[in-house]
């Protein structure tokens, strides 16, 4: 009864992972480095979203409007910060977005201060399945997560702008050559990266009932091992790694220790690095 | 007085900092290590000395402070800093063998993610760290002899004293053999493993001695503090450290101890901000306001600095080679054991597939010792891979390669360099931040006089093992005729001398086979026929080469024996007349052109 229980929860956590980490990964995807500002955009996902559900917008309605602003706060920053820096190699774009990461947490932090508020979640009763209390939040995350994950997938694989994207992250060279706008394609994949990234933050808002300055900074962990053990720059790899962080990190915490949970995220990402380096959907040698 | 003791206290707390940015130095700055979990060595070191001298519970000091910690083992305060050493060079050593095999993307990520593992660890098990809590008593060396006031000076004297000899210490090992053939690694590395460097060993062992100086640091912070819990690790400690070592110039020492005051200077600096007229008020209505405001500065340099100050406020140095003592002898005609008659390379039914393409398919020939032999064909033939294939670079996914008859198939690069064989890349592989007179060095310097002891102790054999490869590059210079672009650094040269120089690396090792990928291509005609008979000259003293050249009459003129591959396989081999005869030769390769 407690596994099932657990499953469920686990499988809530994994989708919340999982969305967060298509964001990611498809940023990755395009330009190559691993945004370490991405947390950044899960926090300001669910602070937006809580402002607006503030002055009186429907939570539906004030998480799509948070996540279109996260999307443009997305674009900005990657103008402003990273675009700069895309022939100076790997290292000055790593600590550049570290750079990023700090300046806005603590932005946030300014504005909204250091303690956690909550979540304005109406209050939802549990539906009962022979003797189960499932909590309707959770099969509202597990919803939406898959609903985003879709729309992911059907972006990918049918329009033009999908297609393009995974043009630019296969070969930008060859996608120049071929007459792709790298500009433009880059522009929607920060959009949609920075968007994801902030459903992924209300989502995380949700499970977790409140937000806080530190919430994306905390999880970008947890998103990294997912990202990293689907196989960095797979989409696809991304869902299904984020769904077996999930997983091990509730039954971890029941089974094995609850103040462990986060660790055990690493441990098994450490496992997966060393056993397969690329990631369990990133080909292999 | 408490000007004085802020004063001290602040550049205290920047020779520790200094000593992080240097430790971390040697792993990023010169061995390339991008380590995003740096705090963690720091924490490992603080933990440990703090746990190794507090005393023992149910001592009467352990009552007197009424403390609560459970395990202190009361040793003296000297024993504690060897401890924090040992803690942070092991965790660093064990760090590095996880995550050797991974590339930067992902080391950056797991070392980020181990700080935080070793963290929560901390955290956790509060048997041994009293998690959040802390441990309230760490000792203070000589703390009852100094009175209260003067403690501070002492204690920043013994800073001093502490962070000056390893800073020393990392100095002396930057400027040895050690620390240049790390420069190279960090360039890059593969060009130093077909060198027959042991580069994974020399990164290892730089990771380790970057965390021993991170737990020394702890150490040296917990006892000035006297006062240790986990909220002290947390990730933004590491990029402090990066901000700092960034700020100062990587790989320079001096800059990154410089890159510390600096930091130090811009943080504290920020405590006055809330006396800033219209700022006072802000930051007494928002408590969050000035501590944010720290880390958003923070965030705001290190994004500057990157963009604005690649190269930091002290950049690195080109340096100067040493005038050579001595005069150069002549070229020393190298002793060549004369083996049976076993071929120098021998190639049998090799394979190498990339998805559906045959790069390398079947290819069969033998190259007899002391020849120069073309290896020719159209684009995409398969030269460039059956390059790689023969040192080491790619596996072959199946046959047999053989070097002057010892089997030497699927070996790394570095084993296959070690057993006599040299190789240039197509496009040439040099350390474009070091000198031409570095890169010569690097090339040259046998196996043992480039480990950490040799760094250290400069013994009368070492100092001679430097002295013979400084004669050695000055005569591969004078031979090559550059003997004035010394030192000039690598990234600064044209194409043509790029190329010489790739070969000049090779001469320093002088290895019986040489593998040449296109030695000539973008090079002009003239310093090409240099090239040639540098390579004639090499040849008579006993060197073997194979040479992947497109300019037909080089390979004319100058090879003894040409191979023709074409589509993975030999399509025929035999003497440039033969081969220019050769029927399939005229029409997979030259096309029917050839008159």
């Amino acid at each position: 009864m407690i596994f099932v229980q657990t499953l469920v929860y686990g499988l809530a956590l994994g989708g919340v992972i999982a969305v967060s980490a298509v964001g990611l990964t498809l940023a990755y995807g395009v330009t190559r480095f691993i945004n370490f500002a991405f947390g950044e955009f899960l926090t300001l996902g669910a602070f937006f979203c809580l402002l607006l559900a503030q002055a009186g917008l429907g939570l539906a309605w004030a998480g799509l409007a948070a996540a279109v602003a996260v999307g443009a706060v997305g674009v900005l920053v990657e103008r402003a910060f990273y675009d700069p820096l895309m022939s100076r190699g790997l290292l000055p774009l790593l600590v550049t977005s570290v750079g990023v990461a700090f300046v806005v947490q603590n932005l946030i932090r300014i504005f909204a201060g250091s303690n956690p508020v909550r979540f304005p979640l109406p209050l939802m009763r549990p539906i009962e399945v022979g003797g189960l209390f499932i909590p309707r939040e959770q099969l509202i995350i597990l919803g939406v997560a898959l609903v985003t994950m879709l729309a992911v997938h059907l972006l990918l694989r049918f329009t033009m702008l999908g297609k393009k994207m995974r043009a630019v992250a296969d070969d930008p060279m060859l996608a120049r050559v071929a007459g792709i706008s790298s500009r433009r394609v880059l522009d929607a994949t920060w959009f949609v990266s920075a968007m994801i990234g902030a459903l992924g933050g209300i989502l995380l808002a949700i499970t977790q009932i409140t937000v806080a300055p530190q919430m994306g900074w905390h999880f970008l962990l947890v998103v990294f091992a997912a990202v990293l053990l689907g196989g960095i720059g797979s989409p696809y790899g991304a869902m299904i790694g984020g769904l077996l962080i999930g997983l091990a990190m509730e039954l971890g915490a029941t089974y094995v220790a609850a103040n462990y949970s986060y660790a055990f995220a690493f441990i098994m990402l450490i496992l997966v690095l060393i056993l397969r380096p690329r990631g369990l959907m990133g080909g292999s040698g | 007085m408490d000007l004085i003791a802020f004063a001290t206290g602040l550049v205290s707390l920047a020779l520790v900092y200094g000593l992080l940015a240097i430790g971390l130095n040697l792993q990023f700055g010169f061995a390339g290590v991008i380590n995003f979990g740096y705090v963690a060595f720091f924490a490992a070191g603080a933990f440990a000395s703090a746990i190794v001298t507090l005393p023992a519970p149910g001592t009467e000091a352990y009552l007197d402070a009424s403390a609560r910690y459970q395990i202190g083992l009361g040793l003296p305060v000297w024993s504690g800093f060897l401890a924090a050493g040992l803690a942070g060079g092991l965790l660093a050593l064990f760090i590095g063998a996880v995550s050797a095999r991974l590339a930067t993307h992902y080391l950056a990520v797991a070392t980020f993610a181990m700080a935080e593992v070793v963290r929560s660890v901390l955290g956790n098990e509060t048997w041994l760290t009293r998690g959040e809590f802390g441990i309230s008593n760490v000792p203070q060396p000589l703390g009852e002899v100094f009175a209260p006031e003067s403690y501070a000076l002492f204690y920043l004297a013994l800073t001093a004293v502490v962070v000056g000899l390893i800073f020393a210490a990392l100095r002396h090992l930057g400027e040895a053999p050690f620390g240049r053939l790390l420069r190279a690694i960090k360039d890059d590395e593969l060009s130093a493993r077909v060198l027959g460097k042991r580069t994974a060993r020399a990164k290892l062992r730089a990771l380790a001695i970057g965390g021993a100086v991170g737990g020394v640091a702890g150490a040296l912070w917990t006892h000035s503090l006297g006062v240790i819990h986990v909220g002290q690790f947390v990730p933004i400690v590491t990029f402090q450290v990066w901000l700092a070592m960034l700020m100062g110039g990587t790989g320079n020492h001096w800059g990154a101890m410089l890159g510390a005051f600096v930091l130090v200077a811009i943080r504290e600096g920020t405590r006055f901000v809330g006396e800033v007229p219209g700022l006072d008020q802000i930051a007494a209505s928002n408590p969050s306001f000035l501590p944010s405001l720290r880390f958003v500065l923070i965030g705001l340099l290190l994004i500057a600095v990157v963009r604005f100050f690649p190269g930091g406020l002290l950049p690195e140095r080109r340096r100067r080679a040493p005038a050579t003592p001595g005069t150069s002898p002549a070229s020393p005609a190298p002793a060549r054991p004369v083996a049976p008659d076993a071929p120098a390379l021998e190639v049998i039914s090799l394979r190498k597939r990339f998805g559906g393409l045959a790069a390398v398919d079947n290819a069969n020939f033998a190259i007899r010792r002391g020849s120069i032999t073309g290896l020719i064909g159209p684009n995409g033939a398969g030269k460039s891979t059956m390059i790689d294939l023969l040192s080491g670079v790619q596996r072959p996914d199946s046959g047999t390669i053989r070097l002057a008859g010892e089997e030497i198939t699927g070996l790394a690069p570095e084993q296959i360099a070690d057993r006599g064989l040299g190789r240039t890349f197509q496009t040439p592989r040099l350390y474009p931040s070091m000198t031409v007179w570095e890169n010569l060095m690097v090339a040259g310097m046998p196996q043992p006089n480039e480990t950490l002891r040799a760094g250290f102790l400069r013994s009368g054999a070492h100092r001679e093992a430097e002295v013979q490869a400084a004669l050695r590059a000055d005569t591969v210079l004078t031979e090559l005729e550059v003997p004035h672009m010394r030192d000039e650094l690598a990234g600064t040269l044209s194409g043509g001398q790029r190329k010489l120089l790739s070969l000049g690396r090779l001469m320093m090792r002088d290895p019986p086979v040489m593998l040449l990928d296109e030695p000539a291509a973008g090079v002009n005609r003239r310093l090409a026929g240099d090239l040639f008979d540098r390579i004639t000259k090499l040849n008579r003293q006993g060197t073997t080469f194979l040479i992947v050249e497109h300019e037909m009459q080089l390979v004319m003129r100058y090879c003894d024996h040409v191979i023709v591959m074409h589509q993975g396989r030999v399509l025929a081999e035999g003497t440039p007349a033969e081969v220019r005869a050769n029927a399939d030769v005229i029409e997979a390769y030259l096309g029917g052109a050839v008159a």
